[in-house]
């Protein structure tokens, strides 16, 4: 089906639906402008391994986003995880273990210990939202409280208290800051780690009955309600598989930034959320794509990295991230209401 | 259903009350001290906190509360330690500007003792507007930042090799902490001011705050070293968090992969001597940072508040004096940490 695009309507398209990229296209024009040496290939190799983590986030996140849910709980649920990881991470010869006496685990070992737990958690979010009705803002900030409880006590206590778990091991580490050598260009092992996920995601999202019903539940519960789905159970599926997503997040931040503490992880849902709505997934549910999620993470990425490395101060950064996420939901209100 | 629910919580916090009201006439025989810090994500605080439980042992009935960065929670805090029937009070306010509020809480319950700590109340008038107030504190308005600058010098005069392009300055990346922290500009300004004095010059490539954070501090990193890359010749942190960061994100660059002995190496001082960095000293990863004695803080709060409970001097038997400046504080000395030292300071997390 070829359809005839004038040359005006694709301008108008892309000062309406497709604004956010001409921003971004913009933002990156100006960013080079100021500095030359923005463009060059190892700028490109950090920011995709600062995305790397946050688009495994923001899937999670927008999952819920998908299901007309709202998850407050990511970044604490991602502190919990990353304090249990670390603990059980430090390298045996490190002075400050938490745990003296404990043997050295491979990654794996503590990586499925904590997407056990997170599964469970977002089983119990998940239940609350899809069986007790509670709203999925009160369900996840309670679940966001609670959270931030236990890996506070997790966190703070004996032999050295309050302090950042560090030493972590130096498999994990090196798997999270290194890469492959592909010319003068490093690929991060973590990139390809969130390549494999979006994969995943992308084919749960589009190709199985899961994804077709979350979808559905998403655009339109009481219909999918009415032909056969059970929505509940897709609720608390999509719930406590978010959660999974930022379990492994988790482990990976451990090991990108060397050591856990109890505010890792603080006011990841925020960036999650923004990320996922400058990426074109509705808030009012049922809409959105895997490459949409991933666009809208690499943009803010972009904007983070970029205006940094032309030395832009920290408040100007947060007033240019709001209005884009501002004029991304305005774009968004206006396909919806073309949509009505 | 709801009824079933609000059965079983009823039920929950009935047995919470009395476990609670157990817990309390079990531990009756000590005096209560009534402690609380303005936030448990502060590691500072927590350790003055871990210091003040332990030095309470067998000497108060101490609990310490976390005013989680809200003074109403922590005023609402206080007002329950002072109804438990606590002995004196010593916190580390949220918000100085709070100090009076708490101060009229204390002198209409008893007179009790107030010990302001980590956070100085400066305003003289306050301080005086009451004779059962002290403060403990560390040394000076500069939050070790002045230790760090000295340390900075020592090591630019020691090594003439870190002055990579030879013009004679400091090639300066500077971290800075949480715009609304108290210590982020003296920090900030100390340490490259104690520079300066000291007659180096400073060419400041960068300068942003890294709100404490390790990942904050690490993501910004990423972009300045491949920015600047090995024409950096000092990295300064306001904290070791952020020290931390930077570091992890050098070593990625292919910076100080074997401490000091590394062909490109950056030198990175932080404030904090965090264990994870005393590691790092000790491996020459790191070059220093600077220690703030929690221990020493909490075992003297601990001291004042004993001894004004038993109606001694404030400092009877310490080898501490109040500053003479009319603040009413003992200032408890920062000290800097490199490899020379770094036993020492490994020590104090023994405890």
């Amino acid at each position: 089906m070829t359809k005839k695009v004038s040359a005006g309507d694709l301008i108008k398209k892309l000062f309406t639906e497709k604004i956010i990229y001409v921003v971004l296209l913009a933002l990156i024009i100006v960013i080079i402008c100021i500095e030359p040496r923005f463009l060059s290939i190892i700028n490109f190799s950090n920011i995709l391994a600062q995305s790397s983590t946050r688009i495994i986030i923001a899937l999670g996140a927008g999952m819920v986003l998908m299901v007309r849910g709202c998850d407050l709980s990511t970044g604490r649920m991602i502190g919990l995880a990353a304090v249990i990881s670390a603990s059980l991470l430090q390298d045996v010869d490190y002075a400050y273990r938490m745990y003296q006496n404990l043997p050295s685990l491979p990654i794996i070992v503590p990586l499925l210990l904590v997407i056990a737990l997170c599964a469970l958690l977002g089983t119990i979010s998940g239940t609350c939202v899809a069986k007790l009705k509670v709203p999925p803002i009160i369900a996840t900030l309670a679940m966001q409280l609670v959270l931030y409880g236990a890996s506070s006590i997790y966190f703070d206590r004996e032999p050295y208290g309050a302090q950042p778990i560090g030493g972590i091991k130096e498999s994990l580490t090196k798997l999270c800051t290194r890469g492959v050598k592909i010319g003068s260009f490093r690929l991060p092992y973590l990139t390809i780690i969130a390549i494999l996920v979006i994969v995943f995601m992308w084919i749960l999202w589009n190709k199985t009955k899961f994804g077709k019903y979350m979808y559905a539940v998403g655009g339109n519960p009481d219909a999918a309600q009415v032909s056969g789905v059970n929505v509940s159970k897709i609720l608390i599926a999509t719930y406590a598989l978010a959660a999974v997503m930022y379990a492994v997040a988790a482990v990976l931040e451990v090991g990108r930034i060397g050591s856990a503490s109890n505010t890792t992880g603080n006011s990841y849902e925020m960036d999650a959320i923004a990320s996922c709505v400058v990426g074109g997934v509705s808030m009012s549910g049922g809409i959105g794509t895997v490459g949409g999620i991933v666009t809208g993470v690499l943009i803010f990425t972009v904007i983070n990295y970029g205006l940094s490395f032309i030395g832009v101060n920290m408040y100007w950064q947060y007033i240019v991230k709001g209005l884009i996420i501002l004029l991304a939901v305005v774009v968004d209100m206006r396909k919806f209401a073309k949509r009505k | 259903m709801k009824k079933l629910i609000s059965l079983v919580l009823t039920g929950a916090m009935a047995v919470g009350m009395l476990a609670g009201s157990a817990m309390t006439a079990a531990a009756d025989d000590l005096p209560i001290l009534g402690a609380g810090i303005y936030s448990s994500t502060d590691n500072f605080n927590s350790y003055i906190a871990k210091a003040i439980k332990n030095t309470s042992e067998g000497v108060f009935d101490c609990n310490v509360d976390d005013g989680q960065l809200d003074q109403s929670t922590q005023l609402n805090q206080i007002d329950t330690a002072i109804a438990k029937g606590a002995v004196a009070i010593a916190v580390s306010v949220v918000d100085v500007t709070a100090a009076p509020a708490i101060i009229e809480k204390v002198k209409e319950n008893g007179e009790l003792p107030i010990i302001f700590f980590n956070k100085e109340i400066e305003d003289k008038e306050v301080v005086n507007s009451y004779d059962k107030l002290y403060q403990v504190t560390s040394t000076g308005g500069d939050y070790g930042a002045s230790i760090q600058g000295e340390m900075v010098v020592e090591y630019w005069k020691a090594h003439p090799e870190a002055d990579k392009n030879g013009d004679g300055k400091i090639q300066m990346i500077d971290l800075m902490g949480d715009p609304g922290h108290t210590a982020t500009p003296p920090r900030a300004q100390y340490v490259k001011s104690t520079i300066e004095d000291a007659g180096i010059e400073i060419d400041l490539l960068e300068e942003d705050t890294g709100m404490w954070d390790t990942a904050k501090a690490k993501e910004k990193m990423d972009a300045w070293i491949s920015k600047y890359g090995d024409e950096i010749e000092f990295i300064v942190a306001a904290n070791d968090a952020m020290a931390l960061g930077a570091l992890q994100s050098i070593q990625a660059a292919g910076f100080n992969e074997e401490g000091a002995e590394s062909e490109m190496f950056i030198p990175v001082i932080g404030i904090d001597a965090l264990p994870d960095v005393l590691e790092k000293i000790k491996s020459g990863e790191m070059i220093g940072s600077v220690l703030q004695d929690a221990n020493t803080q909490g075992q003297m709060i601990v001291k004042i508040a004993q001894n004004l409970y038993e109606g001694k001097e404030p400092l009877d038997g310490t080898d501490f004096e109040f500053d003479t400046d009319g603040s009413k504080a003992i200032r408890v000395p920062y000290k800097a940490v490199t490899v020379d030292n770094v036993d020492e300071a490994a020590a104090t997390y023994e405890a």
